[in-house]
């Protein structure tokens, strides 16, 4: 009870301070010799108080204070603990305290690490966040408090959906928001620059890092949830087109566009427009995907709880942000009149354009599948669902030159290029295409794209794995990232033809065999567990050479709430998955029995890695490279 | 700004777009589940002190 | 004649038109072709000209209906108004169960038969699709 108290007047301390920091800000910006200490105290103030707000509601989590409405609709006295912690942003109400939690933090990490750039311009982004961060305040306070009390407080919690109990999707939503929330930053200090005039190649440098921070963590973050559909789904798949996916997919498109913008503005003075229009698209992006998913404007199969009320206020929230950023951009950004005086076709900065025209593209067709069904049902009140074979149509057949552009871009230089080593990369050209030939060509269907849509992805893996052995050092963040871009795509590719499944009904005891394998449904065991009981089916599998294989997928019925999943039983190889699930119709005595053979589902995890990894290393390393 | 016509072409855009997602908004078919509330009242057994 | 810097503005103002054409027009038709419509029982017998697209359908599973075979489920979708009976060979998920809600996605054999080729549900025992909602007439 008490944590609830604390919590709460933390949230309105907070939001009083946000305020305070809106005034000192607007004093200071007129008398700007130096930042007034007085703000640098505030943010971290204000951080603080939202840290004592969390750690309330998680203590309250912990100790299972059912007094507390959003404890008691989401947790359970016998969650194991490290859940009963998790189930603190699993909910509607614990997800915005974070999202408080990481945009305080940003500004006060941002204020801290830029003694060295001007003051009018470190106070308009404080001011900018603080009217993100003031909004979500009231948000929470209004609207979404995960403080409020129940009277009489029950003994015993409705439980936390049991689905969400799993390890990658405990760590999902912080690293996530890391990057989702982070982003914030670069749209408050993007309108500031814009503000001020010096949107330049200095700023460029210096908001770089931002950039990355951001990007390494939503990459991550996406990664977690896609592991975990892979996981915990029982689907085998691990992208679904869902909106809930499209939705942080989006902003990690801008996001990739804007960091390689910012890599041609700290060289040259163009692009500036653009720029600033990825960077205040990156953060609406994020914003307009919070919005679609907990407003019940959309369905999907994991949203979070819905309501209208919640969503009218983000929609205008929302929007009040984009208008203000609409308003700035087209009062205050002077397109600069010195434009360079050359330019060349072939030269890194048109590539990295080109880069931009595919990525935005992407951004496109994904944007339009989210939204459209929305649209239709407003105008025409027809109920759509946009399937995956709507974003493969529409986005595998531009992969094949965005992969070309992305081997050979890297290799020209700024303003003026020949390409050299010409020898070289049409000897790859043709080694990839061959490879790709040879593997496809057991395939009938779509083997033209795919033998084409493969060499690429090959042909982009081997010159920055020759890149690497040849240039070592130079360019490594980048050289990592785009070989783990190809891993990826290959990975995809080959995940794609060459996975198997079987599916078939089968009672205890019973066997299904075909040429491919020979499935034994051996047994059924049960457990008891703390907070479910489990039947598992036991299987012996035997594969098209002979080797068996041990396989035990569960069923898992939880108490509180009443609800059923199935846990897949996953052995996972280098080289490839064995997947098995089972799934009971109610009062039947078939099982429903899914096995796939999933070859190089690892890899699709480890390239996703190396990517985030490759943005590590620019993050880390110190200047630029001339 | 001479050329006005581009920035308020853009918000026109955005207004739009704003009214639909608002219409999207008023029939969003939520369906509210049958929430089992578990109610365990703490039993209370209350004495009346009359003061004289 | 125009300078070169305004002949290169003019070139990426075309070539930004051109890419925005072909992106609303590749978007457009291939929305044409994949987007998937629902139907309800009720509203199939009532379809002049049956659709041979892939559709999705949607109501409650019908008490007593479900019947498994090693290849095959069948069982009746229903809205209390009408019916149709669905023969699926796919993976069940576990929150299949008569008389909850079910959405099935697959192609219409005629009007009293569905053959899915996916049975969607969602995490939670009390969700029902708002489609299904809306064809039941419930609120």
């Amino acid at each position: 009870m008490l944590f609830s108290v604390i919590g709460n007047y933390s949230l309105l301390l907070g939001l009083f301070f946000g305020l305070v920091l809106l005034y000192f800000s607007a004093k200071n910006f007129r008398n700007s010799q130096l930042l007034d200490t007085k703000i640098l105290s505030f943010t971290f103030l204000q951080f603080f108080l939202v840290v004592i707000s969390f750690l309330c509601l998680v203590s309250s989590f912990v100790v299972s204070d059912f007094s507390n409405e959003t404890v008691f609709n989401h947790s359970h006295t016998t969650k194991p603990f490290f859940y009963k912690i998790a189930g603190t942003w699993g909910n509607h109400e614990g997800s915005l305290l974070l999202w408080l939690l990481v945009l305080t933090l940003f500004i006060l990490i941002f204020l801290i690490r830029t003694k060295n750039q001007p003051v009018k311009y470190r106070v308009l982004t404080l001011v900018f966040q603080q009217i993100i961060i003031i909004g979500f305040f009231i948000f929470l306070i209004k609207t979404s408090n995960p403080f409020n009390h129940i009277y009489p407080v029950p003994s015993e919690g409705l439980g936390l959906n049991p689905i969400l109990q799993d390890p990658a999707l405990a760590i999902h939503p912080p690293i996530l928001y890391l990057g989702y929330v982070g982003s914030s930053i670069i749209f408050s200090s993007v309108l500031a620059a814009t503000t001020l005039n010096i949107v330049t190649k200095k700023w460029a440098s210096h908001i770089k890092k931002w950039v990355l921070i951001s990007w390494i963590f939503l990459t991550l973050g996406i990664l977690l949830g896609s592991i975990w559909a892979y996981y915990e789904l029982g689907w085998g798949g691990f992208w679904f087109w869902d909106p809930v996916e499209n939705v942080s997919l989006m902003p990690w498109l801008a996001l990739t566009t804007l960091l390689h913008c910012i890599l041609v503005l700290e060289k040259k003075l163009i692009l500036t427009s653009w720029v600033i229009i990825l960077s205040i698209s990156t953060f609406a992006l994020s914003m307009s995907g919070t919005f679609l998913v907990r407003s019940g404007i959309l369905n999907s199969v994991h949203t979070f709880a819905n309501d209208p009320e919640r969503g009218l206020f983000i929609l205008i929230f929302l929007f009040s942000l984009i208008f203000l950023s609409l308003f700035i951009f087209f009062f205050f950004h002077k397109t600069s009149t010195d434009n360079p005086s050359s330019f060349f076709w072939l030269s890194k900065e048109t590539a990295i354009i080109i880069n931009n025209w595919f990525m935005m593209y992407f951004l496109s067709v994904v944007l339009i599948g989210t939204i459209y069904p929305i649209f239709l049902d407003v105008l025409s009140s027809q109920k759509i669902s946009v399937g995956p074979p709507f974003y493969h149509k529409l986005i595998i057949p531009f992969l094949i030159p965005f992969l070309l552009i992305m081997a050979i871009g890297p290799k020209l230089k700024w303003i003026k290029s020949n390409l050299e080593d010409k020898i070289y990369l049409i000897t790859l050209l043709i080694v990839s295409i061959l490879i790709s030939f040879l593997i496809v060509k057991n395939f009938s269907s779509n083997f033209l794209i795919n033998t084409i849509l493969i060499s690429s992805a090959f042909y982009l893996f081997f010159i920055t794995l020759r890149d690497f052995f040849i240039k070592g050092f130079k360019n490594l963040a980048q050289n990592i990232a785009h070989f783990g871009f190809s891993l990826l795509i290959l990975s995809i590719l080959f995940n794609s033809l060459f996975s198997s499944e079987i599916i078939t009904n089968l009672k205890v005891g019973q066997t299904f065999e075909n040429t491919k394998a020979k499935i034994v449904f051996e047994s059924i065991s049960q457990k008891e567990a703390k907070n479910y009981r489990s039947i598992i089916g036991n299987f012996t599998v035997q594969d098209s050479k002979g080797k068996i294989e041990n396989l035990s997928p569960e069923l898992r019925i939880y108490n509180q709430p009443n609800i059923t999943t199935s846990e897949a039983d996953i052995k996972t190889t280098l080289l490839s998955d064995k997947f098995i699930v089972i799934n009971i119709v109610q009062n039947q005595e078939f099982f429903n029995v899914r096995y796939q053979v999933k070859p190089f589902m690892l890899w699709i995890w480890i390239s996703v890695i190396l990517i985030s990894f490759g943005g590590l290393i620019s993050f880390l390393k110190k200047g630029y490279e001339k | 700004m001479k050329n006005k016509l581009l920035p308020l072409s853009i918000t026109f855009v955005f207004i739009i777009i704003f009214i639909i997602f608002f219409k999207g908004l008023q029939n969003t078919n939520i369906y509210t589940p049958e929430t089992k509330t578990i109610y365990k009242v703490p039993s209370v057994s209350v004495k009346t002190i009359q003061f004289k | 004649m125009y300078g070169r810097k305004v002949k290169l503005r003019f070139l990426f103002v075309a070539l930004i038109l051109i890419t925005l054409i072909l992106t609303v027009f590749l978007v457009l038709k291939s929305l044409e072709e994949n987007v998937v419509y629902f139907q309800s029982p009720s509203e199939i017998k009532a379809l002049s000209e049956l659709d041979k697209k892939k559709i999705r359908v949607g109501g409650m599973v019908k008490k007593n209906s479900i019947s498994i075979k090693s290849s095959e489920v069948k069982f009746i979708i229903t809205d209390f108004k009408n019916e149709i009976n669905v023969t699926y060979s796919g993976a069940i998920p576990n929150l299949f169960e008569e008389e909850k809600g079910v959405v099935a996605e697959g192609f219409l054999k005629d009007r009293n038969f569905f053959s899915a080729t996916k049975i969607l549900a969602k995490h939670d025992e009390n969700y029902m699709p708002p489609e299904v909602k809306e064809a039941l007439g419930e609120k």
